[in-house]
């Protein structure tokens, strides 16, 4: 006999398709032993056909009618029903006042009453009157946030309400018309806004879902600056999200609106006087480009500027540097030419080359796959494409390597044990019989992956897990700083992590970059099975095998040559600059074979434009040194095993001259990403340009990526005509819904 | 894409669904037009509380506000009843159906819209919650996860609430769910 409660509440989650996959099992099994609770399965089945013979209720035509006006109308319902609620309140407090006059405590209503002034929401509108200082300005600008039908309120009705609220806030405001604010009280008082606006957005409707946890990690991994930002563009957000959230109609475009990217403020040109330094670890994620793909070749529109991380794209492609020779395990590539989307400036190419290893000369690998079995994954191209994309990884294993497979969803499950790449049936089966179900508790999944990782721990062998997930976790204490501790701790045991992202909708690209960061491992997105092949099979060493941990650049202009420079991307992986020398501070690694390429745009010193007037110092004399070199490349790297980095120097003597195929192809696809994040340093960028220096500088392409680039920024420039074609409120809004009924 | 043409496209997404989740739980076809209308006129108020980088999925967010409109009504409702202002329910006046009577069931056509007459009721007399989560499951088709966010309350007591509510079904129809279950 079973334990009959337990039992049936299982089977009602079976029948759901909510059990987890333990639970999934447990359930059948029993079900084959049990004749009762097998019956009770049928009649569960059967009462959902009961259920459905009561068919749907349809609105009357009239009422739709009625509220469809009213709605799209914006107003009468709803203020009807206001005025009822109005109405109700203002008779409830009447009678309370007449019973409180009574007891002659007027005074206290009076105070009541100030502390009722209600806070809207749409005073979020308010910060358009505001001059906003140019600080502010970049948090803002990115989302010129148009208003969504709301009725217009009036003017006065706002400058009380936002001085309502600026008092609430605690600042003085002596304005009585918008120009009457100063200017560097502007930035506080855009701030206290913004602030408020997300404290407003949260709190103020009733109806804001307070659903504890879950609802915040995401703005957790954000922040506080990416958070406000995308609350005050959220009425432009609102309606972009909303118009692709295909919840009933299958819609071609995945629904946005359960994407989280974090806010990205450009980097500004810098005074290579004031600041000859610039520091960044490297990166060799390729994931936003392929999420940009999705985003074009898929769903034939523009992605959110949030989305697009120059570098990323940059570093999609493969390079042709030199191979490494004597010692380090990569080679170092400068070349500096015009910079095309500016003539006057100058565009400095760094590119890093990888040892090329092949397999065979690698050490043994102790992988453990944590793959993502919760219900999110069920969707198209998300679990069936991890089981087309591991059995590519697992065709070139070897005997010496071992495979543990590791699910998760609301429980973890170990499906395989440290099985050696010989059983490549053993292992491809296990995959192969996933299904999904349950949801997502990543953190315990990761603790178990982990766990098996150190128990089968390979002393002098690649140790690494890899995660394939959409990144939602959502269940559980799946705080990010602890979630990040962890990973760092197992880091210094020699494990790493790769995170490979799948599928579309529901794609928390912040988290996941987060967490490969941190685990010193590499992150990628695979929309498709060709992106499969080129991280499993073509570029597999790469993604297993780390040859240098912790690399970080730092370059040192001559401000007698450099006037200024600014590093195109890169935005969320710079460093101080007394980072580069402290070997305690992490950075990014690099796989065997990978290339790495960082742009700088300079402005020489013959150059007439001005950047931050400061005011020459005067105690301290900067004596130029009058070297002729324009600037020198220092690099920092650890051998994977090691704690003490290596330094490697390089000088940049003179303008290279002749533009190599590498220099026009990588300043395209830079220039590409400049145009979509419709960049302000973008000056005479256009798509034509790209297309055609792309298309000269293709080269070999054995693998078409370069081909495929072009046909993007194509269908990026078609894209972007239309969008400027029909006035709309705000840049990269979806040109029209498109719906696929297959 | 224009705001309009997207509130136009939520419009006609989401009111039928809307009413039915409303109807099912109010069981009152005013009221319920009410609710939609509220809903959506919510739509347009508090959209900036709608954060699309949380990890709220547009539509939870839309049931939850509706959650709440219904919730509403339902607390009203049940606290100020006036005798001359009572609503009956649209459908309250059915019998129980009698278990042991499964063989005198009317013939297949009729069986079907009588069926769902039965069914109406039985959901009725669920306790308000674990009828909500049903109608979320069965009639809108919700994950677990999602009506959890929407009602505001654990994932495992939705699973109980789902699972309570088969249960009560199932014995108050189950001459009609064993003759379902053996097809």
């Amino acid at each position: 006999m079973c334990n009959k409660e337990k039992m049936r509440e299982l089977i009602s989650a079976y029948v759901d398709s909510e059990a987890t996959q333990q639970e999934r099992l447990e359930v059948e099994s029993h079900l084959k032993e049990c004749a009762q609770c097998a019956q009770y399965y049928k009649e569960l089945k059967g009462l959902r056909v009961v259920m459905g013979r009561l068919g749907s209720e349809e609105l009357s035509g009239d009422s739709i009618q009625k509220i469809r006006k009213d709605f799209l109308g914006g107003k009468k319902t709803g203020e009807a029903i206001m005025k009822k609620k109005i109405l109700v309140s203002a008779g409830s407090v009447a009678l309370m006042m007449l019973l409180v006059f009574t007891f002659a405590v007027k005074t206290n209503i009076v105070q009541h009453n100030k502390v009722m002034v209600p806070i809207d929401v749409k005073t979020v509108n308010v910060k358009m009157d505001i001059p906003v200082t140019p600080q502010t300005k970049n948090k803002t600008e990115t989302k010129a946030a148009p208003v969504v039908t709301a009725p217009a309120i009036d003017a006065t009705a706002i400058r009380a309400k936002g001085e309502a609220m600026l008092k609430e806030a605690g600042v003085q405001a002596s304005a009585t018309t918008n120009q009457g604010i100063s200017q560097p009280k502007g930035g506080s008082l855009a701030s206290a806004f913004i602030n408020r606006s997300v404290q407003g957005g949260l709190k103020d409707s009733s109806y804001m879902i307070s659903g504890g946890d879950s609802y915040s990690k995401v703005s957790a991994a954000m922040s506080v600056e990416s958070y406000s930002a995308s609350a005050v563009g959220s009425a432009d957000s609102f309606d972009y999200a909303v118009a692709l959230s295909g919840d009933d109609v299958y819609l071609q475009q995945a629904s946005l609106d359960r994407e989280g990217y974090s806010y990205i403020n450009e980097t500004d040109f810098l005074e290579a006087k004031e600041n000859p330094l610039s520091t960044f670890s490297i990166d060799v994620d390729t994931a936003s480009y392929s999420n940009l793909r999705r985003f074009l070749i898929d769903m034939k529109r523009l992605p959110p500027k949030d989305a697009i991380r120059i570098e990323e794209m940059v570093n999609y492609f493969t390079y042709d540097y030199p191979q490494p020779k004597g010692e380090d395990p990569f080679s170092v590539t400068i070349e500096v030419n015009d910079c095309p989307w500016n003539k006057g400036h100058k565009l400095a190419l760094v590119g890093l080359q990888g040892k090329i290893e092949k397999m065979d000369n690698l050490p043994p690998s102790n992988l453990v796959f944590l793959l993502d079995v919760s219900g999110s994954m069920g969707d198209r191209n998300k679990l069936a494409l991890i089981q087309q994309v591991f059995p590519l990884l697992v065709k070139n294993l070897r005997a010496q390597d071992t495979v543990s497979v590791v699910t998760y969803a609301g429980d973890s499950a170990v499906v395989l044990d440290s099985v050696s790449g010989d059983h490549k049936e053993t292992i491809n089966n296990a995959i192969a019989a996933l299904r999904s179900g349950g949801c997502t508790a990543g953190a315990n999944g990761i603790k178990a992956a982990y766990g098996l990782a150190m128990k089968n721990f390979a002393a002098n062998g690649n140790n690494r897990v890899i995660l394939a997930t959409d990144g939602d976790f959502n269940v559980g204490v799946t705080s990010d700083g602890e979630l990040t501790r962890m990973i760092e701790e197992y880091r210094e045991n020699g494990v790493y992590l790769t995170v490979l992202g799948f599928g579309a909708g529901n794609y928390q690209d912040a988290k996941m970059e987060q967490l490969a960061d941190k685990g010193n491992g590499n992150f990628a997105y695979i929309d498709n099975l060709s992106e499969g092949k080129k991280v499993f099979a073509n570029q597999l060493t790469g993604t297993l095998y780390t040859i240098a941990k912790d690399v970080k650049l730092q370059i040192e202009f001559n401000p007698g040559k450099v006037k200024a420079y600014r590093l195109v991307g890169y935005e969320n992986r710079m460093l101080k600059k007394e980072d580069f020398n402290n070997d305690k501070k992490d950075a990014g690694e690099l796989g065997a074979g990978h290339t790495v390429t960082a742009l700088y745009e300079l402005v020489m010193a013959d150059s007439k434009e001005e950047f931050g007037k400061v005011d020459a110092l005067k105690y301290v004399a900067t004596k130029l040194s009058g070297s002729d070199e324009v600037m020198t490349v220092k690099l920092r790297y650890k051998p994977p095993k090691e704690n003490v980095s290596k330094l490697i120097t390089q000088t940049v003597e003179k303008i290279s001259g002749n533009e190599s195929e590498n220099f026009r192809f990588a300043s395209a696809v830079a220039e590409c990403g400049m145009l979509l994040r419709d960049s302000k340093f973008r000056a005479n960028a256009s798509y034509g340009e790209v297309i055609a220096r792309a298309k000269a500088a293709k080269g070999r392409d054995d693998e078409g990526y370069r081909a495929e680039f072009i046909r993007m920024v194509e269908t990026a420039e078609m894209l972007s005509a239309q969008n400027s074609a029909t006035p709309s409120n705000g840049s990269n809004n979806p040109p029209e819904i498109v719906y696929g009924l297959d | 894409m224009g705001s309009s043409a997207c509130l136009e496209e939520i419009f006609n997404r989401y009111k039928t669904k809307l009413f039915n989740y409303s109807f099912r739980l109010l069981s009152n076809r005013a009221d319920s037009e009410e609710a939609v209308s509220e809903v959506f006129y919510t739509l347009t108020e508090k959209k900036d509380s709608y954060i699309p980088d949380s990890a709220a999925k547009f539509s939870t967010w839309l049931y939850r506000v509706a959650h709440n409109i219904c919730v509403d009504l339902l607390r009203k409702r049940n606290r100020i009843v006036f005798p001359w202002t009572k609503r009956a329910s649209d459908d309250d006046s059915l019998p129980e159906l009698d278990p042991v009577d499964g063989n005198d069931l009317p013939d297949k056509k009729a069986q079907d819209s009588d069926c769902a007459k039965y069914v109406a009721a039985a959901l009725n007399r669920l306790p308000q919650e674990m009828k909500e989560a049903m109608i979320l499951r069965e009639y809108q088709g919700l994950s677990y996860e999602d009506i959890s966010k929407v009602m505001d309350c654990t994932l495992e007591k939705v699973k109980v609430l789902i699972f309570r509510a088969r249960e009560k079904l199932r014995v108050e129809l189950l001459p009609f769910v064993q003759e379902a279950g053996n097809v």
